[in-house]
């Protein structure tokens, strides 16, 4: 294989698109570029119209504006067929009165054959259209053989599970090696078990594959274990993309925050004081924010930069009573309720604390201050100098 | 079951009892005959020029209703507009009272004022006698049976297309079977599968059993040209009395509509892999 410079290859780019069905906004002036052979995971709550981006990328919708290229060549208008993209669906879409090497076969035998070859009798006599099954069902070997379905290649979808579908879906995806793979929520049918060893199946496959990954999905485990950049989507438009890293822990907005994390961020109301400090409710968080006295902030504090002091040591802190543990083993997370303002905050603990915090027992929490994020009333993160 | 055995099998059975007997209808005694009324069947000509009528009846109504209803369905379910009114008109005929229906036909056919004359001579051809000329009238039966049977097929093949999920059609395009004929064959056609065989043995039993027109319009002329099974049965049983060799007919009848029935549980024994 000849290996060319990512970099200089021309990868997706999506420039302003906007969409709209009926009255309702789908989609608002998005604009991507993404990597020749980048892994991009929309990634965003249902009905933000991250589906709706894919589907136009693939050419099965027509975006009202805005334009897209897919390897330097603009494809509006274009069928989905000329765009050489492959799609993986939510249902797979395996077509269920053929076998599982009809199924892979399809887009080659659309491509290596005329109309008139695939006719019952001409196809088994004519000798190009002989040729091009030879060839077929050799590329359907190959691309079974790399999901180790090739034992199933005879049977019908309805008799392989879940899981074996969904690597019949992604077979027939790569055996043409298209420009670029589309995936529509692809394990969002699987049970959690399989669904961990096909993420990193997925993963594995794109790297094998060297195009570029659009993944759609809704869930921030599949986005944060896969992703080389995730685009975070919600109604209709981007509110930041950047490697899964850099979306938790510099989120651009305050609902960035509020989607990407389990058990969810904390947000308190803060103002800030004279010497730049922050005021919360029950206590001081010792930031220096640089802004202006009397600003009106959002604090957010993630679980796991919240350290519990399980009794009362007078050492500052925000003072609260447990309600609820969730103790995962690994992980405690403290569900504490605010003395002050009443408001429930989550804080992870080491699992070993959890005798001494028993619900009811009163706690000290205590937000790391490089850690704590700062979010303007328009819900901008603000820059916090450490 | 014992209701199903009092409403279908003893009936079925007593006709197939009867159909070994001369038993005349209204007749106090009856004569144990064997196989008589079957062998008087086989050398009978108008038992088989009915057989013959019947079979060339339904050979043109269940391909041509099939395939128009499959037609119309597809137009419809493609058509942006009007959808709830193509398939409101297409349906009448279903709902129609096929007796009453008969009666508008026979004005509209009529040979000198029916409307069908008169557009033909409007167009410049010969006006024809169609129930009364032997070579058309089982044409034109046939024609008024397609018409009849074309709205249920439509509608049980519009349901059996909505019933396609979307998402198949759109693999196919980006697989690239995306031509309109290319679509059809790949993803339509064997998805509307058990529809479609449904429909064709539906059709093909109710066609058989084509009785009502031929009896308001026709009564089986002129000279035996649209005496169909049902008919003869009817005749033989009803107007002839001989209620024997009516069984007979019957059993004949219904051996055909088993055939049919029995090719249908196989073709939805193999359709098992659609669930």
């Amino acid at each position: 294989m000849i290996s060319t410079p990512a970099a200089l290859l021309p990868g997706i780019s999506i420039r302003n698109v906007s969409k709209s069905f009926g009255d309702s906004r789908v989609l608002t002036d998005v604009s991507l570029e993404i990597g020749p052979r980048e892994f991009l995971t929309l990634l965003g709550p249902s009905g933000c119209g991250k589906s709706t981006l894919l589907r136009i990328i693939a050419g099965l919708e027509q975006a009202d504006d805005g334009s897209i290229a897919l390897g330097g060549h603009v494809v509006d208008g274009m069928l989905p067929r000329e765009r050489d993209v492959a799609m993986v669906f939510q249902s797979y879409a395996l077509y269920p009165y053929m076998t599982v090497a009809e199924n892979i076969g399809l887009p080659l035998l659309m491509r290596r054959t005329r109309a008139w070859q695939r006719l019952p009798l001409i196809r088994r006599l004519h000798p190009v259209a002989r040729a091009a099954s030879g060839s077929i069902s050799r590329d359907v070997r190959r691309a079974a053989e790399a999901l180790q379905i090739e034992a199933f290649l005879d049977r019908k979808p309805a008799q392989l599970s879940g899981g074996q579908r969904q690597r019949v879906a992604l077979a027939r995806a790569m055996v043409r090696a298209p420009r670029v793979f589309l995936m529509d929520e692809p394990l969002s049918n699987l049970d959690a078990k399989l669904r961990v060893a096909a993420r990193a199946e997925i993963a594995d496959l794109h790297r094998r594959a060297g195009v570029a990954f659009i993944y759609v999905t809704h869930d921030q485990v599949e986005a944060m274990t896969m992703s080389d950049r995730v685009a975070l989507m919600m109604a209709g438009e981007v509110l930041q993309i950047g490697t899964p890293a850099e979306i938790y822990d510099q989120p651009a907005d305050l609902r960035v925050a509020e989607f990407i994390g389990s058990p969810k961020i904390n947000i308190l109301p803060g103002i800030v004081r004279a010497d730049g400090s922050v005021a919360v409710p029950g206590g001081i968080l010792p930031v220096a924010s640089g802004l202006p006295a009397a600003t009106e902030l959002s604090v957010g504090v993630r679980p796991e930069h919240c350290d519990v002091a399980a009794r009362d040591d007078s050492n500052g802190g925000l003072r609260g009573t447990v309600r609820h543990r969730e103790n995962l083993g690994s992980d405690l997370f403290l569900h504490v309720q605010a003395e002050s303002s009443g408001q429930i905050l989550i804080a992870r603990a080491a699992p070993e604390i959890a005798g001494q915090v028993p619900p009811g027992a009163t706690v000290a929490l205590r937000p790391r201050s490089n850690r704590i994020l700062l979010f303007d009333q328009a819900g901008r993160r603000i820059d916090v100098r450490p | 079951m014992l209701c199903l055995s009092g409403i279908l099998l003893l009936p079925t059975l007593a006709t197939f009892v009867l159909s070994f007997t001369d038993w005349q209808f209204g007749a106090p005694t009856l004569r144990w005959i064997g196989l008589d009324n079957y062998a008087h069947l086989a050398t009978d000509r108008v038992f088989w020029k009915s057989l013959s009528n019947t079979v060339l009846y339904v050979a043109l109504v269940v391909p041509l209703s099939v395939g128009l209803g499959l037609g119309v369905a597809l137009l419809i379910e493609a058509g942006t507009s009007g959808r709830a009114f193509y398939r409101a008109a297409y349906f009448l005929p279903v709902t129609a009272t096929l007796i009453a229906m008969a009666t508008v036909w026979e004005i509209m056919l009529h040979p000198s004022i029916g409307l069908i004359n008169v557009l033909i001579d409007g167009l410049g051809f010969p006006k024809q006698n169609w129930l009364k000329n032997p070579d058309l009238a089982l044409f034109t039966l046939a024609g008024i049976g397609i018409w009849q049977a074309l709205g249920l097929n439509m509608v049980l093949l519009l349901a059996g297309l909505k019933a396609i999920p979307r998402d198949l059609y759109e693999a196919a395009a980006i697989d690239g079977a995306d031509g309109p004929w290319t679509r059809f064959v790949t993803v339509t056609l064997p998805m509307l599968g058990p529809a479609l065989s449904f429909v064709l043995i539906i059709s093909a039993i109710r066609s058989f059993q084509v009785f009502d027109t031929v009896a308001v319009l026709t009564e089986g002329g002129p000279n035996k040209a649209t005496e169909v099974l049902l008919y003869t049965m009817y005749q033989e049983g009803f107007s002839f009395f001989r209620a024997g060799y009516g069984a007979a007919i019957t059993v004949v009848f219904l051996a055909f509509v088993l055939l049919l029935t029995l090719v249908k549980a196989r073709l939805a024994e193999k359709r098992v892999h659609y669930s």
